[in-house]
């Protein structure tokens, strides 16, 4: 059986029908709050593998029309639905003319000779012309080339503009291709470099594709027009901040949706406030950071409802729901006993540092009397062991004798629940990583990533279902864990290889994870559920991405080093407002790196550290958090 | 075909074919060397000069903005004394060449800016290209563009010069030369394959990987930027180890076959001592797709260098053949898409390391 998680639905490989049918339509929760989003710009941005190129093709025409022609199926229902809603369908066909043009690495060639970017313009114009021609025949159902004469498109030329006024879809072609053909033979000459001929002063392809009537076989072509600009992290910056600027004036009546990745980004387009806040410009969609904070619920189902459609492709699986397949608790015959003897360890342990009586005698008795299962009774003995450490640290400045009442144990008791169990599965070996939310939450957000775990423990998943004779039955807990630590640590070992700055990004990490590891599990779980993330005050983030006068030239490997890791999601930044109005940037770990350094997976703990501190991590790994030291909360 | 045949010696032979080369008439020879830190950067040069060779040298000196270790300092300025003792401070000229900023393609358009400076009338009799110390692009750029400049001075009634290209080969150093990779996916000056060329952006695409060990994350970025509708891997077959091909197809096999779906039936085989059987073996294999998809439309073709240095340059010369050879009927349109290194990583190797010296005479007297 094919494993159909390895799909990478952005391939060309993958046909339109396919593509609509494994299409997880729960993305769109993602563009709830742009009003309208067919008209002006729209940045969609993530790191790799985040989904923006496939929510692209969705919205080019041959996609859109399988929509509508599929609507009765199952896999393809929920999507329509939600393409009507935003308007690019109706119950009549396609309401808008999504027309793609994926920028290239070649343009930053272009940009080592081209003064002015009229070149650049130049080109973008003639792709868009003959992207436009190509979306109009697929949406006629004609064969590009061959049909180009039934497409005639007329508009009026502003002064100077090389497109021509009227013209068929050969001329055009012909046009256009003059340009690209240029542009490639003085790319690919092993010659005298020729000089560069041609150029643009304006954009004039886009005011071309808003305002151009066209005309196909069926008469005019209506429908909003969108044009869809993918990969542009691969232009050069001037030619980026160029793009962005006449974009962003042009106001041409016509939708534009900017697909990038964050690498595109510098680090004061990174770590900005605006950035942080998400508040740069009113239609930026950061696909990681939407699903963050409250969606994360919403990115859960999202995420599932990909995991159905993919399992429901291989056979033999059918329609058995993926995550029904995943055991969501450990294995009683196996782990039983071992938490039993946890109970017995654990009490052992409290007593040892407190006596039988005293102060938390009510507490010892309430934990000897609860819980109906051998994992319940050795959590609350684990969360008993982590209150009584933390009171008697508090308990030097009060009242030690007194004896402290279950109902304040009820109180404090969620607070630590979450370190407490992290605590006594790491203290046992049990099972650390299963079951359906930790599968969406170590994808930290991103669909290549999600789809990469889910797709390797449904490579074990599906060995179950071969043969007449088997029966299935869900994949277990400890299978879970291990599928899911075995992804992250091919990941780690992958790290240097995979980033520009691998090496030093390693280095910082291994600091960290010394770091974290140290904090979180201290017998007082002060930072529950765990320190998952570390923290910069604004000052200094300001010295480090700023650096107007050049003082922070120190930092420059670093700010490299964070910038880059953030580009891929390695770390994510959160604005972290404290009480007082000060106000820290935290960057969390990816959470598959949690799962690498055996941390809890819930977001809340992290630490400040100094940029000083940073850096020693960057230069020393492990050994600069010895000769760092500690330090504290903000 | 037109390395078919074709001139390669090794091992014992190198000697014996350079005493004669050098022999058979005074010879006026060009080194082209890579400055680095690869211990086996200067092992051809030597050899040569105790023919009597006396080579004047161009030296390609990479710059990638990085600092570098005090290691790989050390064996690169250990490498700079040995050539200088061998040939003499004045014969060394040294060409600058910048390694990955700018754009994608920047280290291979440098090496060609570079080369296209100083090639002229002055040209020797021979040009020998070393490859071993040379970063994958530089060389292969460097062998193609001298190729095409050297045709060229010939085309145009001028001197006809020799051009070799030589290697330390060892696998095991070039198993061992690892480190980061830069993000994006660059390609060969001369060797865009238009990939991206919107009015030829439905022309299929077959994508001919020749793989090594270690590839996952190259393999990954050069099929999302490729984005083919064919994959054809071709494995070292035969090799040094005989199970060498099959154990990089189990490295990568997930990958290959789950998430690129290639057809276990598309899989070509590339001897690993020869680049001329690997040269010929590709240009066919490709040639069979030019061939059958003419009816419609044609295609694109790119290959990915990923395997030994040798085979590499088998692939380049496929390449090259099938955009600037004599081919009846349309050309493919051909392109060499490879990720480079961002940082190395300091070897592991010291000193001596086991290899055996392969030379290819590429172009010159023997074509006549």
């Amino acid at each position: 059986m094919r494993n159909p998680f390895r799909i990478r639905a952005a391939q060309r490989s993958i046909s339109d029908e396919e593509f609509v049918k494994l299409f997880g339509s729960g993305v769109f929760e993602v563009m709830r709050e742009i009003e309208n989003p067919w008209d002006g710009l729209v940045f969609l941005r993530s790191a790799p593998g985040g989904g923006k190129t496939t929510l692209l093709r969705l919205l080019t025409p041959r996609p859109l029309e399988l929509v509508c022609r599929l609507v009765d199926t199952s896999q393809v229902k929920s999507t329509h639905d939600r393409l009507v809603k935003t308007g690019a369908i109706s119950s009549t066909g396609p309401r808008i003319l999504g027309t793609m043009v994926v920028f290239t690495t070649e343009y930053r060639e272009l940009a080592e000779y081209d003064r002015g970017n009229s070149l650049f313009r130049e080109l973008v114009s003639s792709r868009i012309v003959i992207a436009v021609l190509r979306t109009v025949l697929e949406r006629s159902a004609r064969v590009y080339p061959r049909d180009l004469e039934t497409v005639s498109i007329e508009w009026e030329p502003e002064s100077g503009a090389t497109i021509p006024a009227k013209a068929n879809g050969r001329d055009l072609y012909d046009w256009a291709s003059e340009i690209e053909n240029g542009f490639y033979e003085r790319m690919d000459d092993l010659g005298e470099p020729s000089p560069a001929k041609g150029g643009h002063a304006r954009l004039d392809g886009l005011a071309w594709f808003a305002k151009a009537r066209i005309e196909d076989v069926n008469g005019p072509v209506t429908g909003k027009r969108v044009l869809l600009l993918d990969e542009m992290q691969r232009l050069a910056r001037e030619q980026r901040a160029s793009l962005i600027e006449y974009l962003t004036n042009a106001r041409e009546n016509c939708g534009i949706w900017v697909a990038e990745r964050l690498e595109a980004l510098n680090h004061r387009e990174l770590l900005s406030v605006g950035a942080l806040e998400q508040r740069d410009y009113e239609k930026v969609i950061q696909l990681e950071r939407r699903w963050t904070g409250p969606r994360i619920r919403t990115y859960a189902r999202f995420v599932e409802q990909i995991a159905d459609l993919r399992a429901a492709k291989a056979e033999g699986f059918e329609d058995r729901g993926f995550y029904s397949w995943m055991a969501e608790s450990d294995d009683v015959a196996t782990w039983g006993a071992k938490y039993d003897r946890a109970c017995g360890e654990i009490r052992r342990r409290i007593e040892a540092r407190v006596g039988k009586g005293g102060r938390y005698a009510e507490w010892i008795e309430r934990a000897a009397r609860s819980g109906e299962t051998a994992w319940e009774r050795a959590r609350i003995w684990r969360i008993t062991e982590v209150l009584v450490e933390q009171d008697i640290r508090r308990a030097q400045a009060e009242l030690p004798f007194h004896v402290l009442s279950v109902e304040q144990f009820e109180n404090r008791a969620p607070r630590v629940m979450e370190a407490a169990e992290h605590f006594l599965r790491t203290e046992v070996a049990a099972p650390v990583y299963f079951g359906r939310d930790v599968i969406a939450t170590v994808s930290s957000s991103n669909v290549d990533q999600y789809l990469e775990v889910a797709g390797e423990l449904f490579s074990e998943l599906a060995a179950k279902f071969n043969g007449p004779r088997d029966q299935p039955s869900p994949l277990s807990t400890d299978r879970q864990d291990a599928i899911i630590r075995r992804v992250a640590r091919q990941r780690w070992d992958g790290l240097e290889r995979a980033l520009p700055r691998g090496t030093a990004a390693r280095r910082l990490l291994t600091a960290f994870e010394s770091y974290a590891r140290s904090q979180t599990f201290r017998p007082t779980a002060p930072y529950a559920p765990g320190v998952t993330g570390f923290a910069i005050t604004m000052s200094e983030r300001e010295a480090l991405i700023d650096d107007a006068d050049g003082k922070a030239k120190h930092l420059g490997d670093l700010r490299e080093v964070l910038t880059s890791m953030v580009a891929h999601n390695l770390l994510i930044p959160d604005l972290n407002r404290q009480q007082g109005g000060r106000s820290v940037v935290v960057f969390y770990l990816n959470r598959l790196l949690c799962v690498q350094f055996g941390l809890p997976l819930g977001r809340g703990g992290w630490r400040h550290r100094s940029l000083g501190e940073l850096n020693a991590w960057l230069d020393r790994g492990a050994a600069g958090v010895a000769e760092g030291g500690g330090g504290g909360l903000v | 075909m037109r390395w078919d045949p074709y001139v390669l010696v090794a091992g014992g032979e190198f000697d014996a074919f350079w005493k004669e080369h050098l022999g058979s008439a005074e010879r006026d020879v060009l080194f082209v060397l890579g400055r680095g830190f690869d211990p086996r950067a200067s092992k051809a040069l030597e050899r040569l000069s105790a023919f009597g060779a006396l080579p004047r040298v161009w030296l390609l000196a990479f710059d990638n903005g990085q600092e570098d270790s005090t290691q790989r300092r050390a064996l690169t300025a250990e490498n700079h004394r040995k050539l200088v003792e061998v040939v003499g401070v004045a014969n060394v000229v040294e060409l600058p060449v910048r390694i990955g900023r700018g754009p994608a393609n920047a280290t291979s358009r440098s090496t060609t800016t570079v080369i296209h400076g100083r090639v002229g009338s002055e040209m020797p009799d021979d040009v020998v290209v070393d490859i071993s110390a040379m970063p994958r692009v530089v060389a292969l750029t460097a062998i193609a563009k001298l190729i095409y400049a050297l045709d060229e001075q010939r085309r145009k009634g001028g001197k006809q010069t020799n051009l070799h290209v030589v290697a330390a080969e060892s696998v095991r150093t070039d198993l061992e030369a690892r480190g980061s990779l830069m993000d994006e996916v660059s390609y060969l000056v001369g060797f865009s394959g238009r990939l991206n060329e919107e009015t030829t952006v439905d022309v299929p695409r077959v994508w001919f990987p020749v793989l090594g060990e270690g590839q996952r994350h190259r393999l990954e970025r050069i099929r999302d930027s490729v984005n083919p509708d064919e994959i054809c891997p071709v494995v070292p077959f035969p090799s040094r180890d005989p199970r060498r091909g099959d154990k990089i197809i189990d490295e990568h096999g997930e990958q290959l076959f789950e998430d690129f779906r290639v057809e276990p039936s598309n899989i070509l085989r590339a001897s690993e001592f020869n680049p001329f059987e690997a040269y010929r073996q590709l240009f066919l294999a490709m040639d069979r797709y030019r061939g059958s998809l003419r009816e419609l439309g044609g295609c694109k073709a790119f290959v990915s260098p990923l395997s030994s240095k040798l085979l590499s340059v088998g692939a380049l010369l496929a390449c090259y053949d099938h955009r600037y050879g004599e081919v009846e009927g349309d050309r493919l349109t051909v392109g060499i898409p490879y990720v480079e290194t961002a940082t190395y990583m300091d070897p592991d190797v010291g000193g001596d390391v086991e290899s055996e010296l392969y030379s290819m005479w590429i172009r010159g007297e023997w074509e006549e």
